[in-house]
């Protein structure tokens, strides 16, 4: 039998969707923009066709690195200092996609890198620190599997999302501090985008559109993450 | 006096004694032989093995994420 305080402390849920339909909604805008930047947009003039992996490169780096990073620190940080169990569910549905949005960088990069530089791999700053964020993350979500005591794995694994956001400010460092193979940002740059409008104009629609994709898979896995804690605490209970 | 005797002769030339193609006597000079082995400055270089590599990995990473979040939503569902 179910007491009152096992049911007072369960999350409340509504039911899952079948279909998501910010997701579906992401799905097209990315179709989009994947399809503006391979049939619509220009060829760079050095790089040939495979510059336009950037629309799918920097993107995904913005998100992963500094959106997912971001909001895993502070819903990590918020959950130290409220307690709330809903803040340790962003930050742990953050880091979850925020781990794949790295994982798409880091691969779409290294076949770039051997189309451009005839590597796929160089020991250099910026390439050297991506993939050490990239272990840091897969260890907060390694962590938050090995740990079974729900209050314990919260608490350490914010720990950990606080220090992976300390991480961040050095990776964007990197291409200034270090002379590396990795080009310094081409978009943020304090002069003007070294860019065509065409090519900033994909761009533009690419981050939106990759956007909406990150924050309609958090969206979902944030839904899962609290149905299965409604599922555990209801099995405890 | 030499400059009418020159506009003279310039006035008097018929048109078919005027050359205009100039042959060159000189041997045609050969083309360097490591010219052979270097590729043509068409454009920008044929990347696109890369590029259509580039996106097919991302769209299969972001594929298998989703197809792996829908199958446990599935199952959530299920045990409901």
């Amino acid at each position: 039998m179910t007491s009152v305080s096992a049911i007072e402390s369960r999350p409340a849920t509504r039911p899952l969707p079948m279909v998501d339909w910010l997701l579906v909604l992401s799905l097209f805008a990315v179709g989009g923009a994947l399809t503006r930047a391979l049939l619509y947009t220009p060829a760079d003039a050095a790089l040939g066709a495979v510059q336009r992996i950037f629309y799918i490169h920097v993107p995904s780096a913005i998100l992963g690195m500094y959106v997912a990073c971001t909001i895993m620190a502070i819903g990590g940080g918020l959950y130290l200092w409220l307690k709330d169990d809903r803040l340790d569910r962003i930050a742990e549905s953050a880091a979850e996609v925020g781990f794949v949005f790295l994982t798409v960088v880091l691969v779409t990069g290294a076949i770039w890198g051997k189309s451009s530089w005839g590597t796929a791999w160089a020991w250099e700053p910026r390439l050297m620190s991506a993939l050490f964020l990239w272990f840091v993350v897969l260890s907060y979500l390694v962590l938050r599997d090995a740990l079974e005591n729900p209050e314990a794995r919260a608490r350490l694994s914010a720990v950990l999302g606080v220090l992976a956001l300390l991480l961040v400010p050095f990776i964007h460092m990197t291409v200034y501090l270090f002379r590396g193979l990795h080009p310094e940002p081409i978009v943020l740059q304090p002069s003007k985008p070294a860019m065509s409008s065409e090519m900033l104009g994909t761009f533009g629609y690419a981050v939106l559109a990759f956007t909406l994709l990150f924050f309609a898979l958090v969206r979902v896995r944030y839904q899962w993450a609290t149905a299965r804690d409604a599922r555990l605490a209801l099995e405890q209970a | 006096m030499i400059l009418r005797v020159v506009q003279e002769a310039t006035e008097l030339t018929p048109p078919s004694a005027i050359i205009t193609n100039v042959q060159d006597s000189a041997p045609a000079i050969p083309a360097p032989q490591g010219a052979t082995n270097m590729p043509a400055r068409t454009g920008p270089p044929d990347t696109s093995y890369y590029m259509k590599l580039g996106y097919v990995a991302a769209i299969v990473i972001f594929a298998a994420y989703i197809g792996l979040l829908l199958k446990r939503v599935a199952g959530t569902r299920r045990s409901r």
